[in-house]
Formats: C-alpha cells, sequence, structure tokens
C-alpha cells in the first residue's frame, strides 16, 4: 500500500469516522443539556432573536468597529476564503460528490489559488498576532497553536501539490489528504468544533439575550 | 544471414543508410535526455554491434507486450534493430516449439553466457510450482536458471515490473513480480500494460549501444521514459487549470477535449512517456483518444480503486461505517445527558432535603 492508498483509504476513512462520532457526541451533549426554566415572563420574541443573531454575529457591534473592526474583517476574510477554497475547488468538489453524492460548479484554478493564497496569508497573521498581542498570548495554550498549524497543513499541502512543488503530487496530494484527516480528528477535540458549533451557539445566546428583550 | 555481420551491415542490406540510422539515433538520445555529442557513439557502437542474444521468457502474461513491440504500423528501423539481434528463444515468435525450443534456449545460454540479456514478460507464480510451467519447468526455476548468466535483466510491462493484473487482489497465484523474484539482482523495469513499444527499443537501444543500464527511478524504471508524470505533459492540461471538465464520455466537454480528471483520468499520479512518445509513430494516446489514463505504469494500478473514480476521491465505498459512528454519536451523546440530567435531579433532591431540614 502507498502513502497515497493510505491516505484515500484508511485514513481517511478513520479521520472521518472518528469526526462523526465526536462531533456528534459533543452536539448532541450541548442540545440536549438541562437549563433552567426562566421564571420571567419573556420580554421580547427569543426565537426571532436566535436567528438574528446568527447572520448580525458575522459583523462585530458597531460600538466596537473603531477597535476590532480590522481584525474581524480579515478573520471573516480568512473563513470566507477557506470556506470558498473548500467548496468550489474543483478536485474537491469531486471529493464531496464521492463521499456526499452531491455536486455543484466550481471555479478555475487561477482564481483557487490565488485566494488560497491570501487566506493563508491572513491565517500567518492570525498566527503572529496571537503570539505578539499581549493579552491573546496569555488566553492562547498549546491547543490553539496547534489548532492553527492543523488548519495551516491542508492548506499549504493543498497548494503544493496543485503546482506540483517541492515533492511528487502524488506524495504531495497524500501529504494534503492526511492533514485533513488530522484536521477532521482534531474538530471535535478542539476549539475547531466551532465549524459545527457556531450555528447553535449563536443561535442559542441570541434566544437567551431575545428573551430578556435584549437585542441581540 | 551470418550472425557475424554487424548491425550496419544488415541494416544495409535491408536498405537503411547511415543518415537513417543517424537520425534514429538522433530521435533516441533526444527522447532519453542525451547530449547530442552521444549520437554519433551511439550510431557507431550500434553498426559494430555484433548480433547479441536476447533470450525472452514470458510468464503469467497477455502476450499484449509483445503485440506492442512487434504490431508496428510499418517496418522501422527498431524494428529492424530488433529483428538483428538474436532473439534466440521466445515462446510466442519463435517457430521451434517442445524439445527444440528448450534445447535453443539452452545452447543460447551456454553460448553467450554472461552476455545475454534477459527479457521477462508476465508475472511469476510462487504459490504453486504447477500454476504456470514452460516444457515441466515453473516459471521461478526457469527465470532464476536463466537469469544467472544474463549481463542484463529488463522487466518488460506492469506484470513483470510490478507483479500486474496476475498479482491482483486476491492474487489467487501468489504472482510477484521479476524483482521481487530475483531480490539480488537489479531489474530495469519498463512497465506499462503494455508498455509503448519505442520505450521498449529505447531502453535496449541503450544497453546495447552504451553498455550500461539507463539512470533509473525509485521503482527501477529508465527516467528518461518514465521521469514525468502524464498529467505535466498533458495537451489537456491547460482545461484542468481553467476548471473545464469532461463530466461524461459522450458530453459536451468530452467533445470539445477539456479535461478527463473528473472521469477517473490517473494522469497526474502515473509516470510514462505516453503524453510525449504517444503510440502507433506517434499517433495518439489514451487520453487524446478521449479515455482517462489508467494509471497501467504504476505499481498495483488494479487495485487502486476504480479505473473512472477521480484520484480526489476516498477509495472506500462502504459507508455504513460512517452512519454507525454518527449513530454512535448521537447516541452516547444521549446517554452522557441522561447521566448529567440524573446527576443534577439527585443534587437538586439532595440540596432541597437539607433546605427542609
Amino acid at each position: 500500500m502507498t502513502l497515497l492508498d493510505f491516505a484515500r483509504g484508511p485514513a481517511m476513512q478513520w479521520a472521518l469516522i472518528i469526526f462523526l462520532a465526536g462531533a456528534t457526541f459533543r452536539l448532541t451533549g450541548i442540545l440536549l443539556f438541562g437549563r433552567k426554566k426562566p421564571l420571567s415572563p419573556a420580554r421580547g420574541n427569543a426565537r426571532l432573536e436566535g436567528y438574528k443573531t446568527i447572520v448580525s454575529r458575522f459583523m462585530p457591534n458597531a460600538v466596537f468597529h473603531r477597535r476590532i473592526g480590522t481584525v474581524h474583517i480579515m478573520s471573516l476574510a480568512w473563513h470566507m476564503g477557506f470556506i470558498f477554497v473548500v467548496l468550489f475547488f474543483q478536485p474537491h468538489i469531486v471529493f464531496f460528490e464521492g463521499l456526499l453524492g452531491l455536486s455543484w460548479p466550481g471555479v478555475a484554478n487561477s482564481i483557487v489559488m490565488p485566494v488560497a493564497g491570501i487566506t493563508l496569508v491572513l491565517l500567518a497573521l492570525a498566527f503572529l498576532r496571537r503570539i505578539n498581542h499581549p493579552v491573546l498570548k496569555l488566553l492562547s495554550g498549546a491547543g490553539d497553536f496547534a489548532t492553527i498549524i492543523v488548519t495551516a497543513l491542508p492548506l499549504v499541502t493543498g497548494m503544493l501539490a496543485s503546482a506540483h512543488l517541492v515533492l511528487k503530487y502524488e506524495t504531495m496530494l497524500a501529504l494534503h489528504l492526511l492533514s485533513i484527516s488530522l484536521f477532521l480528528v482534531w474538530v471535535p477535540f478542539s476549539k475547531l468544533m466551532h465549524v459545527v458549533l457556531f450555528l447553535p451557539s449563536r443561535k442559542r445566546l441570541g434566544e437567551k439575550l431575545g428573551y430578556k428583550g435584549v437585542k441581540a | 544471414m551470418s550472425d557475424r555481420m554487424s548491425l550496419g551491415e544488415r541494416l544495409k542490406l535491408h536498405g537503411i543508410s547511415r543518415r537513417a540510422l543517424l537520425k534514429y539515433c538522433a530521435c533516441t538520445a533526444s527522447m532519453m535526455a542525451m547530449p547530442p555529442g552521444m549520437v554519433s557513439a551511439a550510431a557507431a557502437n550500434l553498426e559494430k554491434l555484433k548480433r547479441p542474444s536476447v533470450i525472452w521468457l514470458s510468464f503469467q502474461e497477455c502476450t499484449g507486450c509483445t503485440e506492442s513491440l512487434t504490431r508496428s504500423a510499418s517496418p522501422s528501423i527498431e524494428s529492424l534493430i530488433f529483428d538483428t539481434v538474436s532473439l534466440d528463444y521466445h515462446h510466442t515468435l519463435q517457430a521451434a516449439s517442445g524439445t527444440a525450443a528448450e534445447a535453443a534456449r539452452e545452447a543460447a545460454m551456454e553460448e553467450s553466457y554472461g552476455e545475454y540479456i534477459l527479457i521477462v514478460d508476465g508475472s511469476i507464480p510462487t504459490g504453486n510450482p504447477g500454476y504456470s510451467t514452460i516444457a515441466g519447468i515453473d516459471n521461478l526455476s526457469m527465470l532464476k536458471d536463466v537469469a544467472r548468466g544474463a549481463a542484463a535483466i529488463i522487466s518488460v510491462g506492469t506484470c513483470a515490473a510490478f507483479g500486474g493484473l496476475p498479482m491482483a487482489d486476491p492474487n489467487p497465484t501468489g504472482a510477484v513480480s521479476v524483482a521481487d523474484a530475483l531480490p539480488d539482482r537489479s531489474i530495469i523495469n519498463v512497465p506499462g500494460c503494455p508498455p509503448i513499444g519505442d520505450v521498449i527499443t529505447g531502453v535496449l537501444v541503450q544497453i546495447l549501444a552504451f553498455g550500461d543500464i539507463p539512470e533509473l527511478d525509485h521503482l527501477g524504471r529508465p527516467m528518461a521514459f518514465y521521469g514525468q508524470n502524464i498529467h505535466d505533459r498533458c495537451y489537456r492540461r491547460p482545461f484542468y487549470e481553467r476548471g473545464l471538465f469532461a463530466e461524461s464520455f459522450d458530453d459536451e466537454g468530452a467533445r470539445k477535449g477539456w479535461c478527463l480528471y473528473k472521469l477517473g483520468c490517473k494522469g497526474p499520479v502515473t509516470y510514462n512517456a505516453c503524453a510525449v512518445t504517444k503510440w502507433n509513430g506517434g499517433v495518439s494516446f489514451p487520453i487524446q483518444a478521449g479515455h482517462g489514463c489508467i494509471g497501467c505504469s504504476e505499481p498495483r494500478f488494479w487495485d487502486k480503486g476504480g479505473f473512472y473514480q477521480p484520484i480526489s476521491q476516498t477509495t472506500f465505498t462502504d459507508r455504513t461505517q460512517l452512519g454507525i459512528a454518527a449513530a454512535a454519536g448521537v447516541a452516547a451523546g444521549v446517554g452522557a445527558t441522561l447521566m448529567a440530567r440524573s446527576k443534577q435531579k439527585k443534587i437538586r433532591a439532595r440540596l432541597a432535603e437539607e433546605e427542609s431540614s
């Protein structure tokens, strides 16, 4: 069995098994977790505020624009770039089609590659900020840095594989697939779980605040 | 035809001029990335060449490799060169059979011991000696016997080079490659199913002209022919970069000659000269004919998922385990929640009891 055979077969299969079991375990536990019923009457439409918060949290509140606006936009751009590369690079669509049976139109490599490059630069800036910012440095643990590395690896190896650089294509493709496997395994055990949790947690927060009549 | 005649004399006899031989050598040298100065040296060496002995052993194979070499559209210099080597034993091509054929092999081995070239096509069964025999001799014994006196050993075709189709899962005959059967010998692998005829003769010409083994890659393949992957040399590569793919074999993309990646083309992970040398005198190659590369010059190409499965897809087909994993995760989550709630309930009851007392 070659490295690529291993990466396309058992490695990806086990990574998906761990990802699915871990993510569904955490998600179910969080969704079913018992909460106290509020004693006061509702002062707003909790459900509506829940849905509104999912959208409104994509941008910071106006009062924070000056302080964190740039960082927030960079963060948003990083996430958008990452999702764009994952969803619209043609070989990725083929991967999802094989896995889910769903397909959608992709874009040319000449568009995906610069987006991937910019995305990687943004991630590098986030990493530099984290190690230089006095507060972030105090808040960051080994897991945070590991998460950045685990997220960067698929981007780096994917770009190198696509450009046929450094190592032979099949070796780099295998490393790319293995880095994705590592990413999938890392998700349930790290802050990367926000990939799954950001929607329910935003909705829950919006509902809680909305119930009290606070505009989220 | 006298065995003492040189190759130059033989070519003259067939009406092939020295200029034509030089042209052929220039073409071969450029294919093998040799410096231009080597062309005249190669031609001179070939001209002087006296009928070298070649023994061709065919084991578990389909004869496609021999077909590739011999079914050229028109008589070529390479076919004449191949005619000129003394093919002392090839049980598909030789007229003799049975005892006479084996006697010819033994005579050739005795006469040219230590000098003959051994070409093997087909894999070697090791599960049972009786699976494949020639004149009552099992393949492994014959290979070891003939290899002992060979100056060079060339594995022609993927079966000989890497085990090929006979070695495909579940490998019922215990097939192995020549390299695995002869671990102490250096083997030149010329894989492909079949290999390109020009590549077989190109490798042979280098050995004959210079008496040395060409530069090989980590799989024992001559770098000159197997140094680059097909995707890098494919004329459809620009369509890959532009994101234009054929989705089926009869759609608009297929008619317009777009990239065959989504139809399972293995060009990006296959090393061969198909996109450069092409087949049938440089006329075409599988991708040009509209079918994706199946990666036939790579080890275990039969067992790397489906021929029509794109290489970025996973190779496991059973999704049941994924469903079970998700269900197990949900079940464990529900279980953990129930346990937590039960614990919460007990704590609340205890607190209430403490408060009341």
